[in-house]
């Protein structure tokens, strides 16, 4: 007890240093745990980018590949699925719905979707939410589009702006659906997952822009206007995806199995959870990079402490002296050190802490409507305390540092220190 | 009180010393041979010499810090050399009053912390300043009213708002407290000018006698003799090898 009293004492006695120390540890602990939060915070939000959908089903490609262009919108199909194997697909009896998906054009830079309003009803997102309207609703007529946040933002979109889809991806594009012009319909709330980028279109519509075209190209001296298309049937041949939701998720595994079998066309069904695991374990090497970063930073905050204490020792050996001539022991000026390292270390990391959850309570809103990134504010978790525990320890081995220099100065100065 | 120190040490000598050698470790060249010496009951020692004459080295084995080569040291009949560093340092904080040249305080703590110190590792002390009817406080505060140190005025003032000679004497409240048998002063006054010394050593003396307690001090100033039992030149009893006193 006198130890630590001693050492609390000494430590107030040089509160300008050893404030700054605690706020360099704080700092540091607070950016660990914080990568920590972030981490944890993308991971999950990438984890549930789509949920409460079973299985997404496309042409026979490998899960991740599948993934990106369906859900993420990223690469292109290597083939489409026809409109009759999708129907034989809705038509299972373990099938509670189906959405399909059609990719293939954008609007400035954005994915164009062609689906049904179903989409809307059916695409979940972090665990069961779902597709909120900030303005408008769901397709009402053939060239209504419904925009996702983020594509309403950048190119300051409001409902009944008029859009033209481009065919293809570019974000230049020189061949344009101009004579068939849609209508912002409605607007979709930030979500974080690719929804915010895309344009949707009901399937129809990717249907009628295409009535005339072949090949990539407006066939020459066959136009067919935006009234005459709209007499028309106009049945989907093909769609790249579908979204699929069972009756029973045990049924799951029934459902895969006759879809990778389906013997008309090669097809590949995939859990969506599952293939986000793997995608992750492919990006989460980033995340890994980060935490040892971070790891390094509350490295070089404790040996910024070990080398404040140890700067200072010398100008202390008459204070060793003293405590020797009382009666201390060698063993007693260790501890003292030991315990000035460890009570800096335990300020530092509970102010991390405090300065965590404080920056954390103000800027998490800012995140989440901007990044779409959910973190967590919750009692820190076991991981975090273990980060904080390690943090205290470090502090502790790093006081060893000094301690051990302060005994040896202690048993070889004895109490007589002419300084 | 003297029967106290009587059945600590049935011997007339608290303090003895024989055939002693010693060499610091790790520094080269110095070594301190000592034939013999004593301290009697309630004696009060001077011991002088120039520096690099061993006075430092002397004290350091008198209090158990170091131990000697060959030889013993014998503190209240015990073998200081046969204990263990631990135990030597247990037995310095309850029987050693211990006061430096200068610079005796640790300066983060109040003035009465610093009186109060010993008490945290001497059990021992402790109990004499409670079974006397006192709690610490009331006596550190006794003390320092008795060394000439207004207790309210200064009990909770950091050690550094004092000056040099108010310093000495929280060293020697802290030195006396709890009554220790021995107490060591190592050139405590050469920092005062010649009033303030003879105030202090007036003042230390009076608390010595009401506690029965030995002095051994160290000084180069021959000056002091006049106050001490017994004045001894270090050169008579010690041999001091090649080198210099760190």
């Amino acid at each position: 007890m006198i130890i630590l009293r001693l050492a609390l004492r000494s430590l107030r006695n040089r509160l300008g240093t050893a404030a700054l120390t605690v706020f360099a540890i704080a700092v540091s602990v607070m950016l660990f745990l914080g990568v920590e939060k972030v981490r944890t915070g993308a991971r999950d939000s990438f984890a549930s980018t789509i949920s409460g959908t079973d299985l997404v089903i496309g042409s026979r490609s490998g899960d991740v590949q599948l993934l990106l262009y369906a859900v993420f919108r990223i690469g292109n199909a290597t083939n489409n699925i026809t409109w009759q194997s999708y129907q034989d697909i809705a038509a299972r009896p373990e099938v509670a719905w189906t959405v399909p998906l059609s990719l293939g054009d954008s609007h400035r830079g954005f994915r164009v979707l062609g689906t049904t309003s179903d989409f809307f009803d059916h695409y979940r997102y972090r665990r069961d939410r779902g597709l909120v309207f900030t303005a408008g609703g769901p397709f009402g007529d053939l060239f209504d589009a419904v925009l996702g946040a983020d594509v309403a933002e950048a190119l300051g979109y409001r409902l009944g702006d008029p859009i033209v889809v481009a065919h293809g991806l570019g974000a230049v594009s020189f061949a344009e659906h101009a004579d068939k012009p849609f209508r912002v319909a409605g607007i979709l709330a930030k979500t974080g997952t690719p929804v915010d980028r895309t344009v949707h279109i009901s399937l129809q519509a990717i249907e009628a822009i295409h009535v005339d075209w072949q090949s990539g190209a407006q066939i020459p001296g066959q136009t067919v206007s935006a009234e005459e298309v709209r007499r028309m049937a106009l049945a989907p041949k093909a769609v790249t995806a579908a979204m699929v939701g069972l009756k029973s998720k045990l049924a799951t595994f029934k459902l895969q199995r006759f879809v990778n079998e389906y013997p008309e066309e090669p097809l590949s069904a995939i859990l969506p959870g599952a293939a986000l695991q793997e995608l992750w374990s492919l990006v989460g090497t980033a995340e890994t990079a980060l935490a040892v970063i971070s790891a390094m930073v509350v490295m070089t905050a404790l040996l910024g402490m070990a080398t404040m204490i140890l700067a200072t020792l010398n100008e202390r050996r008459r204070e060793m002296a003293i405590l020797r001539s009382v009666g201390a022991r060698p063993a007693t000026i260790l501890g003292l050190l030991v315990a000035e390292a460890g009570l800096l270390g335990l300020a530092g990391a509970a102010l991390g802490i405090a300065l965590l959850y404080g920056v954390l309570a103000i800027v998490r809103p800012l995140i989440d409507a901007h990044f779409g990134l959910y973190i967590e504010i919750g009692s820190p978790s076991s991981r975090e305390f273990a980060a904080l525990g390690a943090v205290i320890v470090a502090g502790l081995v790093a006081g060893f540092v000094p301690a051990l220099r302060a005994y040896r100065f202690s048993l070889s100065d004895g109490m007589m220190v002419k300084t | 009180m003297m029967d106290r120190a009587a059945s600590l040490a049935p011997a007339v000598e608290v303090l003895s010393m024989a055939g002693v050698r010693f060499r610091w470790p790790g520094r080269q060249g110095f070594s301190l041979a000592i034939q013999g010496f004593t301290l009697g009951r309630g004696e009060t020692l001077l011991l002088t010499g120039p520096s690099g004459s061993g006075k430092s080295t002397l004290l350091s084995l008198l209090c158990g810090v170091v131990t000697p080569e060959q030889g013993g040291v014998t503190v209240l009949g015990t073998e200081m050399t046969r204990l263990a560093s631990v135990q030597r340092d247990h037995f310095r904080a309850e029987h050693f009053g211990i006061i430096f040249q200068m610079f005796n305080l640790l300066p983060y703590l109040s003035i009465l912390d610093n009186v109060l110190l010993p008490l945290s590792f001497a059990r021992g002390r402790r109990g004499r300043v409670v079974n006397g009817g006192k709690t610490p406080e009331a006596e550190a505060r006794r003390l320092l009213a008795s060394l000439g140190l207004d207790a309210d005025a200064f009990a909770g003032q950091p050690a550094a708002a004092l000056s040099v000679g108010q310093q000495q004497r929280v060293a020697a409240a802290r030195a006396l407290i709890g009554a220790p048998e021995i107490v060591v002063a190592d050139e405590p006054t050469s920092a005062l000018d010649r009033d303030r010394q003879q105030e202090f050593l007036d003042l230390l003396f009076r608390d010595l006698g009401a506690a029965a307690a030995s002095l051994v001090m160290v000084s180069h100033d021959e000056s002091l003799a006049p106050r001490f039992d017994r004045v001894l030149p270090l050169a008579e009893i010690a041999v001091v090898g090649q080198g210099s006193d760190p």
